[in-house]
Parts: C-alpha cells; sequence; structure tokens
C-alpha cells in the first residue's frame, strides 16, 4: 500500500492510494461493502468487517480485542484493536491503550487522544492511519485541528488519514483542506434513512424541498417529489451529491482553488467558520509550511470574506516585510499610496500618474513608495511584483471596516519601527489616515479631495513632497541612479525571498539592468546571475547566481550522490533539504559536497524529506562541470 | 486498582446528601413470574444494605445499584426491621425474591444471623425463594447452612455472570471474577439442589451493538450446558444508571443503551439453542432513553412482546412485531464496527 501526490493545495493532497493491484483516488469515500447500500458504480474503494469478494478494492477490519481471532481475522488489514472513548480521562485512555494490539502495519487506528497517537506513530510508518472517534473529535473544532495538524506534522506527507463519519457535501471541502483524505458515505445512509437530501451545502428535509433543484440521474429520471423517493433513491441521490462534491473538492486542489471554495463552503455552518478560524490562526505554521510562495501567473487570490485575511500567503507576506525587508537607505520621505484594482500596482493608470507627479519633484529618488492595502497592510514598491501582492483582489466600497484599519496601523507601526523616515505624506483618504496615523512625526496631506488621480491631488502631491524636499535641503540628500534604484529593487526581492544575508551575497559587485519588471543581474565578468520573470515575482537564478550564495548553505537541497540529474529530482533522492523552503521558491542543489545547479522547489523543505513519492525540484541550470 | 477502577470508583458518591432511613427497605412489590409450569405472583423486596463489598472496592462499570445502598452501617436489627416493614405487605405469594443491591450471602453485607432469621422465616411461608450473590459467597459452607434453614424451599441464587469471555467481563464491565468461578458457584448450587440464575448483560460499554450480539451468543452457547432444568437464563440489558461509568459515557454520546432489536434477536437465538432451560429479560427503563431502546415509536410493543416471551418461552411471538426502525438497527450493526467509535447511535449521530 502507498501513494502517489499529484497535487497539493495548502495542506490538501490529490492522488492515487494503490491497494494492491488498484488505485484508489484521493481525496476519496469508503463505501460499505453491503448488498442493502447498493454501492453505486462510481464507488471507487470499499470497507468491510466481512471479507467480501464481490467488491474491491476493498479494506477490511478485522475482529477488536474483545474476540479471538481465527486465520481469517489475521488477515484483515485492521484487527485485535481497541476504541477508547474519547471521553475518558487522559489517565485512563492512557493505561487502556496497552490492550490495543494491532499489527498490522499498511493501517493503523489511531487513538483520539493526541499524546498516546504520537507514541503509536513512533514505531509505526504505515500508510494509512484511521482516526478513531472522529465525530467526537470533530465535535470540538479546536481540539480537531490540533489533532489533525500535529498528527500531520509528524507522518510522512505521503501517509493517508482516514476521519470516518463526519463528511457531508459541505464538510468535505474544509476536511480535505485541514489534511484529511479519505472518508466514508455514513451521512448519506443516515440522512436517507431520516428522509433528508444532500444540497452541495446542506442537508435539507424532503418535506421542505418546494422544488428539486438536482438534476442527478436519479432526480432527472422521476418526476416523484423527494419526499415521496424511496430510500434507494434518496440514498442514491445522497451518493451523487457527496461524489459531485469530492470531484470539485479534486479539481480545486488541481487548480489551487480548494481555499476559495472551502471559504464559500462554510459559511452555512458557524461551526465550520471556527474550525476554518482556528486553522489559520492557531496552526498557522503547519498551513503556511504548505502554501507556495509563488503562484501560476493567472491566479488572483480573491479576499472576500473575513476568513481570506487570514491566509498563510498574507501572513508570511507581512511578516517578511516586517522582518526581512528594509528600505534602501536613499529613500527618506514615506509616501504612503492607495493600491490599485490592477497588479502589479505600477502597470495601473492610477499609479502610474502618481509616478509622474513624484518625477517631477526635485529628488524623485529619495521619496519611498509604499502601498497601503486590506488585506496585505504595507506593499513598499519593490515588493510588488512578489506574490500575494502582485495577484489579490478585493471588494472596495472606498469604506474601510475596523478590523482594516486596525491591521493596517498595526502594520504601519511595525514598519516605521524598522524604517526610519524625515518625513511622512499621505497621498491617502482622510477618513483612513485619521485612524491609521500612529507616527508622532506630522504627516503631510496631498489629497485636496476624495479622489487621488485628480489632477489637484496630483499637483499638491507634487507640491507638498517639494515643500518638505526643499524644508530638508540642508540633508544632503542624493539621488541615487536609475540602476542603482533597480539594484536596490532586486536586492529587497532577493531579501523578502532569500533573506537580507544570502541577498546582500547575491547582490555584491552586481549591475542590474533591464527595463522594468525584467530585471536582470549580471556579475562584474557580464555573466547572468538571474533575473525576475514577471509571472514568479521573485528571483530566478542561473547556475552563477547559485553559485554565488551556494556556500552560505540555505535554501540548499542536497541529494544522493547515486544518481544523475536531469530534469528533476525526485524526492527519494534528497537527503537533506533546509525547512524552510517552500513550493515555489529557488533552491541551489548540492549533489554531495558539491554544488550541482539551481531549480524550483515543488516541495517544501521538510515534505522532501517525508515524502516517498514524486518530484522535489525541478531543475532550471545545472553548473558546467 | 487500576486507572480505570480508580476512574469508575471516583464516579462513586461516598455518602449520600440525604441519609436514608436504616429500617425501611428500599421498596417491594408484587409481580408476575413463572414457578415451574405456572405463571404466579411473585413478591419482590428490596433490602437496604450498607452495600455491595465489590463496589467499595471499586465497581461494575454499569452498575447504579449502590445509589440504593446505605454506604455507611446498616446494624442486624435494622435490616431485620426493614424486612418486617416488607413483609407487612407480603400476600402469600408462592415466590419471594430479596434483592440487595449487592450479595444477600455476602455476611459483610447481611449478617449471618440475618440471612438465618429471613430463611427460616420464609421457608415457612413460600415455596420459592430467590437471592443473589457474587459466586465468592457461595461456598461449601455457605450451601450446608442454607440447606439446614430451608427445610421444604426452593431456592433460586442469581449470579451476574454478564458474560462467558473473562476479557470483556474484567475489562469492559470489571466484574472482578472469572468464568471459572461462576461454574464452580454453579457446581455447589446445583450439588445442593438448588437452582441458578445466570444474569447476562446485554451490551457492556466498549462494545458496539453488534460485538455485543455477538459477545451474548456466545456467552448463551457457554453458559447452557452448566445448566438444567430448574435454573434460568435472565438477559439483563444494560440501562444507565446514575454515577457509573457508563453513563459518564452516555452523557457525552459514547455510549446507546441496547437496541430492543438486538435483544429480540438474542432471545431468538437462545430460544433456538436451549432444551430445558428458562430464558428471562427483564428491560430496566426498556423504552426510555436511559434503558433498552428502539425510536421511542414501538418500544411498548417490542417490550410487551419481550414480556411476553419471558413468560411463554415462545418465539414466535417475534415474528410479528415489526417497525421501520428496523432498519436504523441494521444500519448501527453494519455501520458502527467500521466508523471506529465515531458511530455510538446512528439515531443520534
Amino acid at each position: 500500500m502507498n501513494f502517489q501526490c499529484i497535487a497539493t493545495d495548502g495542506p490538501s493532497q490529490t492522488g492515487f492510494l494503490q491497494i494492491k493491484n488498484e488505485k484508489v483516488k484521493t481525496p476519496g469515500f469508503l463505501f460499505p461493502a453491503e448488498e442493502s447500500y447498493h454501492p453505486p458504480s462510481f464507488a471507487e474503494c470499499f470497507i468491510s468487517s466481512s471479507t467480501t469478494k464481490k467488491y474491491s478494492p476493498l479494506i477490511t477490519v478485522g475482529k477488536n480485542i474483545f474476540f479471538k481471532q481465527n486465520q481469517q481475522d489475521q488477515k484483515t488489514d485492521i484487527n485485535n484493536h481497541l476504541v477508547i472513548p474519547d471521553a475518558l480521562p487522559e489517565s485512563v485512555k492512557d493505561y487502556l491503550q496497552q490492550f490495543d494490539r494491532q499489527q498490522n502495519k499498511n493501517i493503523i487506528m489511531l487513538s483520539s487522544d493526541p499524546t498516546i497517537a504520537s507514541q503509536r506513530i513512533k514505531t509505526n510508518e504505515s500508510a494509512l492511519f484511521i482516526i478513531s472517534n472522529a465525530t467526537q473529535l470533530f465535535d470540538n473544532p479546536k481540539k480537531f485541528i490540533t489533532y489533525i495538524a500535529s498528527l500531520r506534522e509528524q507522518i510522512n506527507y505521503d501517509a493517508l488519514l482516514y476521519t470516518p463519519s463526519i463528511a457531508t457535501p459541505e464538510t468535505l471541502g474544509i476536511l480535505t483542506y485541514i489534511g484529511c483524505d479519505l472518508f466514508d458515505v455514513t451521512s448519506a445512509i443516515i440522512a436517507a434513512r431520516n428522509q433528508q437530501f444532500f444540497l452541495p451545502q446542506t442537508i435539507i428535509e424532503t418535506k421542505k424541498i418546494v422544488e428539486n433543484p438536482c438534476h442527478c440521474p436519479v432526480c432527472s429520471q422521476t418526476k416523484k417529489h423527494p419526499s415521496n423517493f424511496s430510500f434507494d433513491q434518496l440514498l442514491h441521490h445522497n451518493y451523487f451529491m457527496l461524489h459531485q462534491e469530492l470531484q470539485i473538492v479534486r479539481n480545486a486542489i488541481k487548480n489551487n482553488q480548494l481555499r476559495d471554495l472551502i471559504e464559500q463552503r462554510i459559511r452555512f455552518s458557524p461551526q465550520l467558520v471556527t474550525l476554518l478560524r482556528h486553522l489559520d490562526e492557531s496552526e498557522y505554521d503547519y498551513v503556511e509550511k504548505r502554501t507556495p510562495v509563488s503562484m501560476p501567473e493567472s491566479y488572483i487570490l480573491n479576499a472576500t470574506s473575513r476568513e481570506s485575511g487570514n491566509r498563510a500567503e498574507i501572513k508570511r507576506f507581512q511578516h517578511r516585510v516586517n522582518s526581512r525587508y528594509q528600505k534602501p537607505k536613499e529613500k527618506k520621505i514615506l509616501l504612503l499610496l492607495p493600491c490599485s484594482a490592477r497588479k502589479p500596482y505600477s502597470f495601473s493608470k492610477s499609479h502610474q500618474r502618481f509616478q509622474r507627479a513624484i518625477s517631477k519633484t526635485k529628488l524623485p529618488g529619495v521619496i519611498h513608495e509604499v502601498i497601503v492595502t486590506s488585506p496585505l497592510g504595507l506593499v513598499p514598491r519593490e515588493l510588488e511584483l512578489t506574490y500575494p501582492a502582485s495577484s489579490y483582489d478585493i471588494s472596495v466600497t472606498g469604506k474601510w471596516y475596523e478590523d482594516e484599519k486596525l491591521m493596517i496601523q498595526q502594520q504601519l507601526t511595525t514598519f516605521l519601527s524598522n524604517n526610519t523616515y524625515d518625513a511622512i505624506v499621505s497621498h491617502l483618504p482622510k477618513t483612513l489616515v485619521q485612524q491609521i496615523k500612529t507616527s508622532e512625526k506630522p504627516w503631510h496631506f496631498s489629497l485636496t479631495d476624495n479622489k487621488a488621480t485628480s489632477k489637484k491631488s496630483l499637483q499638491s502631491l507634487t507640491a507638498i513632497l517639494n515643500q518638505i524636499l526643499d524644508r530638508k535641503q540642508d540633508q544632503d540628500y542624493t539621488s541615487p541612479s536609475k540602476s542603482h534604484q533597480k539594484k536596490q529593487q532586486v536586492h529587497e526581492i532577493a531579501a523578502y525571498q532569500f533573506g537580507r544575508t544570502l541577498a546582500t551575497t547575491l547582490l555584491k559587485n552586481s549591475i542590474v539592468k533591464g527595463k522594468y519588471p525584467y530585471l536582470k543581474i549580471f556579475n562584474e565578468n557580464n555573466q547572468q546571475l538571474g533575473m525576475i520573470p514577471d509571472q514568479r515575482g521573485l528571483i530566478s537564478l542561473t547556475a552563477e547566481g547559485g553559485n554565488k550564495i551556494s556556500h552560505l548553505s540555505k535554501y540548499t537541497v542536497t541529494i544522493d550522490t547515486g544518481f544523475t540529474v536531469k530534469g528533476s529530482i525526485l524526492s527519494p533522492g534528497v537527503i537533506t533539504a533546509d525547512p524552510s523552503i517552500r513550493r515555489g521558491d529557488d533552491v541551489l542543489v548540492n549533489q554531495g559536497e558539491n554544488f550541482l545547479g539551481v531549480g524550483v522547489a515543488t516541495m517544501n523543505g521538510s515534505e522532501m524529506k517525508k515524502r516517498s513519492y514524486g518530484e522535489a525540484v525541478n531543475m532550471r541550470h545545472k553548473i558546467k562541470q | 486498582m487500576n486507572p480505570l477502577q480508580t476512574f469508575i470508583k471516583q464516579l462513586k458518591p461516598t455518602r449520600h446528601r440525604k441519609t436514608p432511613n436504616p429500617n425501611l427497605p428500599v421498596s417491594s412489590w408484587s409481580e408476575q413470574d413463572r414457578y415451574h409450569n405456572e405463571i404466579v405472583d411473585a413478591f419482590v423486596l428490596i433490602l437496604r444494605t450498607r452495600g455491595c463489598s465489590w463496589m467499595f472496592q471499586s465497581g461494575c462499570s454499569m452498575c447504579g445499584y449502590f445509589n440504593d445502598s446505605m454506604l455507611s452501617k446498616v446494624t442486624s436489627d435494622q435490616l431485620i426491621n426493614q424486612y418486617k416493614q416488607a413483609m407487612t405487605r407480603y400476600n402469600n405469594e408462592p415466590i419471594v425474591k430479596i434483592f440487595t443491591s449487592g450479595s444477600f450471602l455476602d455476611a459483610n453485607e447481611v449478617p449471618e444471623k440475618v440471612q438465618e432469621y429471613i430463611f427460616s422465616d420464609l421457608t415457612k411461608k413460600t415455596k420459592k425463594i430467590a437471592v443473589e450473590s457474587r459466586p465468592e459467597y457461595v461456598t461449601e459452607t455457605s450451601m450446608n447452612t442454607i440447606k439446614n434453614q430451608l427445610t421444604k424451599t426452593e431456592l433460586d441464587i442469581g449470579i451476574g455472570l454478564e458474560t462467558s469471555q473473562d476479557f470483556i467481563r474484567d475489562f469492559a464491565i470489571n466484574k472482578g471474577f472469572s468464568f471459572e468461578d461462576y461454574r464452580n458457584a454453579v457446581t455447589l448450587v446445583h450439588n445442593n439442589n438448588f437452582s441458578v440464575k445466570t444474569y447476562i448483560l446485554i451490551k457492556p460499554p466498549f462494545l458496539t451493538e453488534k460485538e455485543s450480539i455477538e459477545d451474548v451468543k456466545q456467552t448463551i452457547d457457554h453458559v447452557l450446558p452448566c445448566t438444567d432444568q430448574h435454573d434460568i437464563l435472565s438477559f439483563n440489558p444494560t440501562s444507565v444508571q446514575k454515577n457509573t461509568l457508563v453513563e459518564y459515557l452516555w452523557r457525552r454520546k459514547q455510549y446507546r443503551p441496547p437496541w430492543l432489536w438486538s435483544i429480540i434477536d438474542m432471545l431468538t437465538y437462545a430460544a433456538k439453542k436451549q432444551k430445558k432451560t428458562r430464558l428471562q429479560c427483564d428491560i430496566t427503563g426498556g423504552g426510555k432513553k436511559r434503558g433498552a431502546h428502539n425510536c421511542f415509536t414501538c418500544d411498548s410493543e417490542m417490550l410487551s412482546a419481550i414480556k411476553e416471551f419471558s413468560l411463554t418461552q415462545d418465539p414466535t411471538i417475534f415474528k410479528d412485531v415489526n417497525c421501520d426502525c428496523k432498519n436504523q438497527w441494521k444500519d448501527q450493526l453494519n455501520l458502527e464496527s467500521t466508523s471506529f467509535g465515531s458511530l455510538p447511535d446512528v439515531m443520534n449521530p
């Protein structure tokens, strides 16, 4: 039994579980292998407490510790197990665990107690973990999130989690997003018994249906009202709804849309919203680790709900602005600008106007443009190409909500404590400024009316900046050259991407050329070190670029010397990998002691070590030997 | 004590909020029962003793009878007063059952002199006496003593075997004795020409509905060979009694009392297997949420069928009962074991 991952999206994954000679798609459902539940044609996997030959692939559940095992029982996938009720006190659960005598290495049922489960995992490298008392865990969102996240962090990335009884069309997406892989169809059976009809986001009593909105094969083949459906009809309709949602979820994973999907799906249920909030807030590290640093060009992060603002990539961006970023030292005056719908901002009409107004000042090179936006907070101009600053969308009404203002204020406070300016100019609406203003320094306001792009406001912007520059004449401001400014921008992107040490080493004695945003880095011998392709917003290194920073041993993946590298490096070949590597990062590949080249990580650093299948690094350039 | 035993003990109160009157019995009433092949009236009286000795050590996971015990010393005189008080309502019923929420034969609970007083008195009044005892108090000595006290009256000793599986009895019930202990006790009882009523527990905690059926069927197979024509198998479905492990789990939705369908299934099986032993099933709290129940709609019909069976021993009565909830019961059997604790009750998921 093993698992082959095809795609990931956040903590979720889709792929194939190999059971004997058959492949089962995940995320997936296990159907009861019972005639009376009429497994549908689309059933992909089965579970049963009897060893039927009729359904396959089949996971068999044998006798637990209370019953004597015969030879047949020994052949089952799970046996000699003990389900310990979740409600019992810790000490009792701990004591009872010794009676669990599961032998099978492939599939292990785990206690719902995290400590007991951890002890079990230490000695079992299983392919599939069954979570006992999943319903009881799920009833407590905080407990459930902590349990799944900590379990996932301990087991292999290729290991799968089976959470029985809790999947419905409504919960399937978020359960998958959290990191669960296998589910059952119990909810469909119980709902059918109780005259309940599945809809994509909810469960409705059949008698409350006014018009049947469903066109599944069951519903489209009958004119009967769902309240007159037989049990089998209702059951099959419910199966279809589960399966439909399953396919939607699998598509979403492949298209990096699962987060957007679940933000919709959870809306009807405060419990599910709580679940997502706990995941984002309490298990940030778990999610962040699994969140790529760059996305395909077409990807847009739609920040359409309160929860979107908690997405790991947004928090990571803020964190990196606070910890890795520093403003170029020549920049003396902070200019706060509103964001634009078009991204990157400087490609928008409004920002082009702002930049023209800035260029009309006496020393445009000392003015530092920082964009104020929700949900990111502050985006220094140098980082506008990076994800998610380069590709998010948000509802704009002109009104700022209290929590947005508070977030911006916090970001600004941190930013101003890390970066010192001689003056602060705000080209933002006054209503916003009143709330976010924190610094002791006097602020200057350049907006004359409520429109940042009006002629008057733009003139006022130039004028106010010039006034400040006049007053600071004695401060010997110098406007850096265009190419120096480009180099500083690339330096900050590199710092955002790799941290400041690597950035400084990479840019030392280098020259940055090219028309924005296609900036290229060259060394003193005119060898290219890297460039910024606009779809990534990060530096793509050349082999020389990698070679220049490889001695710092950061963002490094060390692979086995036993094979010749062609296009990609597979995870079994990885010996060590920097745990700070994220999917989408540029990484430096060492083969044994020798620097081999650069590539893009398709797994995070710890994943490279804890996955047995799949591509870890997509090689871009190999160094010439 | 292991941590599970400690926990079971912790759930029990150490004393009552309001001390019961030690001179009054818990209760007494008259009910129908079988005497040989007749249906007759039986007088039941429950004495309030200090409590079951095993309960003071740790106790069984489902047993809440201690809630009726004094939990402090009850003198011999007080016990005799209780007995006398109850007997004022005695109406010459041919059977008298004396229960103590513990072991009548345990001298720490019912002093020998009280046992003697009651046996000597009843032997003059009734045809058959029924008491209950753990096997450890069924000894050569105790049997001999009683035999001398009971000149012409039949005696039936109820023993709570619960299950023939030592591991389940130990682990899930915490009963504190073995199948071997039970069998030895049965031999002693039989040697003295007394009869045995074996209590079989339906659905201890930790077992699924399906497993509890399997457990009971195995137990039937193991117990029937130890019994003779005067003996009784009494099936006792677990009810949720106060201050027990079962109640603790039930309150947290991790235990459901057995379905009446399961009981019917077991009784049908037992009826097929038995040749001579009488089968009986009294359902405490039947049809209520704390007792064995189905969907609450069909429960009274099912309960009267089970009651009828206990009197007639005829399982064909079960052929006539039906309800849609039978499908849900089947779901419980089909789905619970593969849910790994996630689905203790399909009716209340």
